[in-house]
């Protein structure tokens, strides 16, 4: 691609990265040039405003500004330079790849690979019963050094972990003292230090810890989806007890006539109709009366079954109970930052 | 009572909920026809007695007691009445819900040896149960009368019964009981030695009587 060709990309490109407002006249003018493609007027434009006073966010601003310009004019070095003094003053500080041109892109990256910072250093919310779980940090190290992660309160400060380091890191801390116990409530921060011969950078994230006890499980006082049948049942109306009663009284009187011997007369009958006719009215009786409830076994079996199953999960549940009693829910909300690392 | 008999009483009885054993004594009024070696000599008694019972588990003993007095028969040869003593007894075990086994015994004594034959026997046999409702339970019984011996001599190698049982608890103290048994005992004997005859005997008893529970 010719020289003339790449610069009308790269300038295409840039300007939507860098916003034009600036309190500071100087770096506003440097934006402006800038736009007007004039990148050397823009360069010593930019320069000229970083002697001056600026705050932070106008600092970042004019060398990201020289960064771009020297990108476009091809001093890649001193475009490194620009970029690394970006990321140094803000270590989270990002190019929007869709909006900016490649090669760009690579000087910005090239420059992170040349300094040490801890970016994107990020703590999720987390609730979790103590010792049951643990809240995710994640950090990026820009280049490889030794890492040490504290979770600092007060005069308390907690080694999270230590390693060496380089890329992308996912942690995760429990929030519990050395001693097993879960840390105290109220403000935290978790400090990460990254540490590489000389170079030093730290990172810090303000957490707010906050516990509370376990619920508990209310007993239970029936198991869903199951119901106690009724112990006691009334049969239906039947003429059983007449029919038995009829039966247990033709097969006496049949027993009666077989045995009786014929010689010595005609079957006696007075004893066996006394008897009889009680046993049928009887019969009749229970017949045309509406049945008694009678104990229903296999349901009583079944609500014994039920009832040895309900105690059997209360006991499960008093024991889990207490077990909650003795634990800490455990609540960590990330804050917002004060500011970046150093 | 020894402390072996005690001991034994105890472990029977003291150790067994109280649902599980009950008993009851009371009057009960009988009513018999009787009748011996031919049609002619034919007999009806009614005569008050007692019954007893206990029951303990599975296992029951029941009693009963009567005094008849046995009336002849219009038409008969027989002239003069007679007292009877009637005694029944029967041991129960409860095998299944509805089907007992029993074993027992029967005597009858008249107050003369002419009038008619004091018989004995040992009961065996068994019993069928059914509930015909609360509080109401029958029972049909067979049983073999083993070993009868008469007064006047001889055997009776076939002598059956048969009986109609009828129980109803008014409550947990009074019971009523109704219960009728046919008795044949077909006796041979051979008086003075000579050829075997046959003298059989029947009867039909029927007793209705209430007992009061312990």
């Amino acid at each position: 691609m010719r020289r003339s060709a790449l610069v009308f990309v790269l300038t295409l490109a840039v300007p939507a990265a860098i916003p034009a407002q600036a309190s500071n006249a100087t770096l506003r003018q440097a934006l402006q040039a800038y736009d007007s493609l004039d990148y050397a007027r823009a360069i010593v434009l930019a320069r000229r405003a970083l002697g001056e006073r600026l705050n932070g966010p106008e600092q970042g601003r004019a060398y990201e500004l020289l960064g771009f310009a020297y990108a476009v004019s091809d001093s890649q070095a001193k475009a490194v330079d620009a970029f690394k003094q970006v990321i140094l003053l803000d270590p989270d500080h990002q190019l929007d790849a869709n909006k900016v041109s490649p090669k760009i892109t690579s000087l910005f990256y090239s420059a992170l690979g040349q300094v040490l910072v801890v970016r994107q250093l990020r703590v999720d919310s987390a609730t979790f019963v103590s010792g049951q779980g643990a809240v995710p940090i994640r950090f990026t190290v820009t280049s490889p050094a030794r890492v040490r992660v504290r979770a600092v309160s007060g005069a308390s400060s907690l080694l999270v972990d230590s390693m060496v380091a380089t890329g992308a890191v996912s942690l995760r801390w429990p929030a519990r003292l050395p001693s097993g116990d879960p840390v105290s409530p109220g403000p935290w921060l978790l400090v990460v230090d990254a540490t590489a011969g000389q170079n030093t950078f730290s990172a810090s994230q303000p957490l707010r810890i906050g516990r509370s006890p376990v619920d508990t499980v209310a007993h239970l006082t029936s198991l869903p989806g199951y119901k106690e049948l009724p112990e006691m049942e009334t049969p239906p109306q039947s003429w059983r007890p007449l029919g038995l009663a009829f039966l247990f009284a033709t097969g006496t009187a049949a027993g009666t006539f077989a045995l009786n011997n014929g010689g010595l007369g005609s079957t006696p009958g007075r004893e066996l109709a006394g008897v009889s006719i009680a046993t049928l009215a009887t019969g009749l009786v229970m017949t045309l009366r509406k049945p008694a409830p009678r104990r229903a076994e296999a349901n009583i079996l079944y609500n014994r079954l039920l009832h040895e199953q309900l105690a059997r999960r209360n006991a499960d549940i008093a024991q889990e109970n207490a077990k909650r009693r003795q634990q800490v829910a455990l609540t960590i909300v990330p804050l917002p930052k004060a500011g970046g690392g150093r | 009572m020894s402390r072996g008999a005690r001991v034994v009483a105890l472990l029977l009885f003291g150790a067994a909920p109280l649902a599980a054993q009950h008993g009851g004594i009371g009057p009960v009024l009988g009513l018999a026809d009787y009748r011996e070696v031919s049609a002619s000599l034919r007999y009806r008694g009614i005569g008050p007695g007692v019954s007893g019972s206990f029951v303990f588990h599975r296992l029951s003993v029941d009693g009963v007691a009567l005094w008849l007095q046995m009336t002849p028969q219009a038409g008969g040869q027989a002239t003069q009445g007679f007292r009877a003593v009637q005694l029944d007894g029967w041991a129960r075990f409860r095998a299944l819900d509805y089907l007992t086994f029993e074993v027992g015994f029967t005597r009858r004594t008249p107050d003369s040896a002419f009038a008619a034959q004091s018989v004995g026997a040992v009961r065996i046999g068994a019993r069928t149960q059914y509930a015909l409702g609360h509080g109401a339970a029958m029972s049909l019984r067979g049983d073999y009368l083993a070993g009868a011996r008469f007064s006047g001599g001889g055997s009776a190698p076939l002598a059956l019964e048969v009986g109609l049982g009828l129980d109803l608890v008014f409550s947990r103290h009074v019971r009523a009981a109704l219960d009728y048994s046919f008795q044949r005992l077909d006796r041979k004997t051979n008086p003075g030695g000579g050829p075997q005859a046959n003298a059989p005997v029947e009867q039909a008893l029927g007793h209705v009587g209430f007992t009061v529970g312990l």
